[in-house]
């Protein structure tokens, strides 16, 4: 078992890498889709199971995939990094070491008494998740929705473009007329 | 000891499920070429023959056509990737033959003692899990379509993407009404559920029978969702040449084709599993057959079920004409959806009225 | 075990604020911030189930939310910029600099 979990870490630590450190962006897309898929494994070997299929459904089937459609709509797969900034990586890599250094040395060498007992029967079942959400977080889950409201709102006014009035008259002289207005409205 | 009987046990019913599931696909396939032809009143493929028996063109699409398709060339377009032009054909078909192991083929079997559920991974969230590998499948036209460097190509896998998301909101909330009455994801428990009558009639209480106007929502949006027609503008062949799949050929075009025959079949499992009984006989219990004679009873009644409903999807594509895109989009945000939050209220509205007697 | 969850999930922490410092491309810098997003989510898994509380799954549902909407705004800034700068990489949107 614990092999599973080491090997598995392994791999979402690698295909996070990709993500960080690709030349493009399509190909930084895909590695986060692995990675989320891998995130859901940890996921499901930590008793989530309804969590696992939701972070399948949920980030790596709907969020990912507005990414990659953003990505081909606006067809900026290239590489154009330009010049490197290496100290500004070096400090940014000694800033999260430290960053992680703490927050490891805490973990292992916490007060708490970490306790290994089994758990109860349907942990992290859809029930006992349903019960929860719905009578103790009943107000975040409101509220919830209607910050995805907002966002549908938001990101539709970002977006949407207004419409072009058509030009007058038929054929050639109406083609000719809309032939220069470009395409950034 | 016991941890290999277990692992033989998973590796058995994987081998069963997949190669089901995979059976299922190829003879799709045959019943589309021939039954087509039949619809259309023509004759059909019947030129390949195996000592002059060809058997109504099983040969021609199960045996000549795989063999042509893996002995074409490997052909990959300029500027592309062979990685990134090989991980498209991948990303379509495993999704959908993933999502065949939540399926539950019949009831609990116990065979020298040991008890084995006919499902390959008895998941508390079963139908979620359908779900997410549905939405999964997307990743693989999109790709495809972005990487064949071929602007109808990608015109294609964007129309596809768009049909597909916007089809599984409606999928998703077309049987949470259906859900509320189950009480519960799991898909064994909804097929058990299925299983005895209604209080007051003599009817089993099927998910038809429950909610018909989820039934019929939850067809379309996953004939939309395969992109079949009526909905099949990304891969109309009168259009956009071939769509996504312009710039692929021989075994990688046969792996689109499958994923898309295999999606059938994970779809018609899904309508016999949540509206149909899956493994259950109408006024039989299956499970009361014996415990080896049952489980093979709920396979067969499975299977034939899938089967149907697989040739009704085939008949229901050579028989509509195809929708334009924007009546396409129209139909899912302004005439399923509201239908399906309305068929959902009306659902717990009557549920609530019972439960409350 | 728990510990080791925790430890791990602040390496993918510290991966993705690696990506968002030192990365210029705006796309790469949004998937950075889902990469720490999920590495958070994957703490309060392993804490859930340390403490056998199953509030830990609710904030996580909460958080993929939040994250699915910041998502979108997100990109929906990307393609605004896009049309008025056409490029994508923060140095170049550069108008209100000094």
């Amino acid at each position: 078992m614990e092999l599973a979990i080491y090997l598995f870490s392994a791999l979402t630590l690698l295909s996070a890498l990709g993500v960080v450190f690709s030349a493009k962006p399509l190909t930084s897309a895909l590695y986060l889709v692995l990675t989320l898929f891998l995130v859901a494994v940890h996921f499901a070997m930590l008793d989530a199971g309804f969590l696992a299929v939701t972070q399948v459904l949920v980030y790596a089937g709907a969020i990912m995939v507005l990414v990659v459609f953003v990505i081909m709509l606006l067809g900026v797969d290239e590489v154009n990094e330009g010049r490197r900034n290496i100290p500004q990586f070096v400090i940014a890599l000694a800033a999260v070491s430290v960053f992680v250094g703490i927050f490891a040395g805490l973990s292992y060498t916490s007060p708490l008494e970490l306790k290994n007992v089994a758990l109860p029967e349907g942990f992290g079942g859809i029930e006992g998740i349903g019960a929860k959400l719905f009578c103790e977080y009943v107000l975040a889950f409101e509220l919830a929705s209607v910050l995805l409201l907002a966002a549908i709102v938001a990101a539709v006014t970002l977006t949407i473009e207004a419409k072009r009035p058509l030009p007058e008259g038929r054929g050639l002289k109406a083609m000719h007329k809309t032939k220069n207005q470009g395409v950034i409205s | 000891m016991e941890l290999a009987t277990d692992i033989l046990i998973v590796v058995l019913k994987a081998a069963i499920a997949m190669g089901a599931l995979l059976h299922i696909a190829a003879l799709t396939t045959w019943v589309e070429r021939k039954g087509s032809a039949l619809i259309q009143d023509r004759i059909g493929a019947n030129r390949a023959s195996i000592f002059g028996f060809d058997l109504a063109g099983i040969f021609n699409t199960l045996v000549a056509d795989p063999v042509k398709a893996i002995t074409k060339e490997d052909w990959l377009p300029k500027g592309t990737s062979q990685f990134m032009h090989s991980l498209a054909p991948f990303l379509a078909v495993f999704p959908v033959l993933m999502s065949f192991a939540a399926m539950p083929f019949g009831p609990d079997i116990t065979i020298a003692g040991k008890t084995i559920s006919l499902q390959l991974a008895n998941l508390n969230a079963g139908l979620l899990y359908v779900f997410a590998m549905g939405s999964l499948a997307v990743y693989g036209v999109v790709l495809a379509g972005w990487v064949s460097n071929n602007k109808f190509a990608l015109l294609g896998g964007l129309r596809a993407t768009a049909q597909m998301i916007s089809y599984e909101v409606v999928m998703g909330l077309s049987i949470i009404g259906l859900l509320a009455v189950y009480g519960t994801v799991d898909l064994q428990q909804i097929v058990i559920y299925q299983g005895e009558n209604f209080a007051a009639l003599p009817i089993p209480r099927w998910g038809i029978f429950l909610n018909p106007i989820g039934f019929i929502l939850f067809f379309t949006a996953m004939m939309a969702e395969t992109k079949r027609a009526p909905f099949d503008l990304p891969e109309s062949e009168s259009e956009l040449v071939a769509g996504y799949m312009t710039e692929y050929s021989g075994m990688k075009f046969l792996l689109f084709w499958l994923g898309e025959f295999a999606e059938i079949g994970v779809a018609a499992a899904m309508i016999t599993v949540l509206f149909f009984g899956g493994w259950q006989l109408p006024w039989l219990d299956v499970a009361s057959f014996g415990p080896i004679l049952g489980g093979l009873v709920g396979a067969a009644v499975f299977g034939a079920k899938v089967l149907f409903f697989c040739v009704l999807q085939v008949i229901i594509r050579w028989t509509l004409p195809r929708f334009r895109y924007d009546q396409l989009m129209n139909l899912c945000w302004k005439g399923m959806l509201p239908i399906s939050l309305v068929n959902l209220m009306a659902t717990v509205a009557v549920l609530i009225a019972i439960n409350s007697k | 075990m728990t510990e080791y969850y925790l430890g791990f999930s602040a390496v993918l922490f510290a991966l993705g604020t690696l990506g968002v410092i030192v990365r210029r491309n705006t796309l790469i810098v949004l998937m950075c911030v889902e990469l720490m997003l999920n590495a958070v989510n994957i703490g309060l898994v392993a804490l859930a189930r340390e403490f056998q509380q199953i509030d830990g799954h609710i904030y996580v549902f909460f958080v993929m939310t939040v994250a699915a909407a910041e998502a979108a705004v997100g990109l929906g800034i990307v393609i605004g910029v896009f049309r008025n700068f056409v490029s994508t990489e923060k140095e170049s949107i550069a108008s209100l600099h000094g």
